[in-house]
């Protein structure tokens, strides 16, 4: 794994935050190229890998073991039912400028993507949607609260065209979100999204098409609450942030208590979609490894269609990971001895995955977000014109630890999470703690299989 | 440790597969209905979980003490 690899024509996004991460694991050199994003290859490590990916998943075992020493009901319950009510004022103007923010926004990304200038870090429409959009924003969603629902473009737009009113057959229910979130993943894997401005724009334009359609057909409110693949991700990651609204203001609450709430996560379709979430994340980094890179060839050389490797890889590991759940929920049954339904553990444990999923999404973009936001104000004042050096922030050599210690703060609150569902379960605090032994083993596993992703050299997907 | 036949709450439709837990239900659930039977067999339930969950913990404690000492020894050696 000490090959330089030279890299060509990858998505920026990815090969910016995994050049942070591995900086972050591999070496306390400051991050040079914080501005041309230039993948940095991993540096030799100084521990073997084996003993590296083990202490990973003896961090998440030992949290758990440190955890299963807080035993007090009441003290479970205090720490996630504490709650403030915050009076605000219905807040009108506000909402009526996020809707407008979001609107703009939506035009800037179609028009700039479309006649901007086309190099990535100067063009609006690229650095909106990834550092402004899918960085900045989500890290808000989960770090403060979920406020998709009034800045959605697609709904302000939604709101002022008719409806038919058809009815959603419930048979669906979220199914059809996370076969949309698997099939924005792909196009984002397959696609050079996040270099080519008028490919994005035109990813766009789709997505709105679809999305209004649907919105008028369904009514939006069904919409965006049970299909749009997008709105989903963010009330999901709204549930982790501290802050949510509620008939009678703001309610504040610790992060990730929300997360234990019953019914938040209800049925197969929506656990689907909680694993489907944290599965994209390795998915994206998965396709980059030499591993990967061996099992294509290998693959394509056998007659498999090159063009059928990433669908099928997409939903294999989907697959794998649904069923690494599902084999965790009927050993935890045994564990536990209980005569509660599969279906009940399954939901109430799914949440708790959001806090890593949550922790992960921070890990890769906060480093990516502060030091390319400059850039975003600077094109965004001068969108057709943008300077030929576009500035942008270098991160210091010590922000890299920042990116471990959100991963594994991640990994601690879904511990936690889950441990305060267990004891809301089950009657004997033995028993709630020994239904967890399934659940942390998958985690530790995942947590190897992640770091183990991102040590591995930073590869050019073949076949694309 | 765990007949085929599960315990049912008499209260509610739940059914465990150790009296111990039926009774801790109870006093977590039904506390303000029970008989006085059903008390004592609460107060013996939680008697008996602090004793398992204190040999629980002596063996998460050796469980971390093994861990800490085990990742010194191979960074001791390895890193
Ligand atoms: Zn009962």
């Amino acid at each position: 794994m000490s090959d330089r690899t030279p890299n060509t024509g990858r998505s920026l996004l990815r090969r910016a935050t995994l050049a942070l991460l591995t900086l972050t694991l591999f070496a306390d050199r400051a991050l040079a190229h914080g501005g041309s994003l230039r993948a940095a290859t991993p540096e030799q490590l100084a521990i073997p890998t084996w003993l590296f990916l083990l202490t990973g998943g003896g961090v998440v075992g030992a949290s758990f073991l440190l955890a299963s020493f807080v035993t007090n009901r009441a003290f479970i319950n205090a720490v996630h039912d504490w709650h403030r009510r915050l009076a605000v004022p219905r807040a009108t103007l506000a909402a009526g400028t996020l809707r407008f923010i979001g609107v703009l926004g939506l035009l800037a990304v179609l028009v700039v993507g479309f006649i901007g200038p086309q190099f990535p870090l100067g063009n609006l429409a690229i650095l909106t949607v990834w550092v402004g959009w899918w960085a900045g924003y989500t890290i808000s969603v989960y770090l403060v609260g979920n406020t998709w629902e009034t800045l959605n473009p697609w709904r302000t737009i939604a709101a002022v065209l008719p409806t038919v009113g058809a009815t959603y057959p419930d048979r669906f229910g979220a199914w059809p979100s996370v076969a949309g979130l698997l099939a924005l993943v792909w196009l984002e894997v397959v696609s050079p999204l996040a270099d080519q401005a008028s490919l994005l724009a035109t990813v766009v334009l789709g997505y709105t098409v679809v999305t209004l359609a649907g919105a008028i057909v369904y009514t939006p409110d069904k919409w965006f609450s049970t299909v749009d693949p997008v709105s989903r991700v963010f009330t999901y990651y709204g549930r982790v942030a501290p802050l949510r609204r509620t008939d009678d203001g703001l309610k504040l609450r610790l992060p990730g208590a929300a997360l234990s709430d019953t019914r938040f996560v209800d049925g197969a379709d929506e656990v689907a979609f909680v694993i489907a979430l944290l599965w994209v994340t390795t998915y994206d980094g998965f396709v980059t490894t030499p591993a990967w890179t061996d099992l294509a060839t290998w693959l394509v050389n056998l007659g498999v269609p090159a063009s059928l490797l990433y669908p099928a890889a997409l939903f294999a590991g989907f697959g794998v990971f649904l069923g690494a759940y599902r084999t965790a929920t009927r050993r935890s049954i045994g564990f536990a001895e209980t005569y509660l339904p599969a279906q009940t553990l399954a939901t109430r444990f799914a949440p708790s995955l959001l806090a890593i999923a949550a922790g992960y999404h921070l890990a890769h973009f906060l480093g990516y977000f502060l030091s390319l936001s400059p850039a975003l104000v600077t094109v965004a004042f001068s969108p057709f014109s943008p300077p030929a050096n576009v500035p942008v922030i270098p991160l210091p050599g010590w922000f890299g630890g920042l990116a471990l210690t959100f991963v594994l703060l991640g990994h601690l609150v879904a511990i936690w999470v889950a441990h305060a569902t267990a004891y809301d379960l089950f009657p004997s605090r033995l028993q709630a703690i020994r239904s967890q032994y399934p659940y942390i083993a998958v985690m530790m596993f995942y947590t190897m299989v992640s770091l183990w992703i991102v040590a591995e050299p930073d590869l050019t997907p073949p076949f694309l | 440790m765990t007949d085929d036949a599960p315990i049912s709450c008499p209260y509610c439709d739940q059914r465990f597969a150790r009296e111990q837990w039926q009774a801790l239900h109870l006093g977590l659930d039904h506390s303000d209905v029970l008989s006085e039977k059903e008390r004592e067999a609460v107060a013996v339930a939680r008697e008996e979980e602090v004793a398992d969950l204190k040999t629980f913990r002596l063996k998460a404690l050796a469980a971390l003490v093994f861990l800490y000492f085990g990742f010194l020894f191979a960074y001791s050696l390895f890193a």
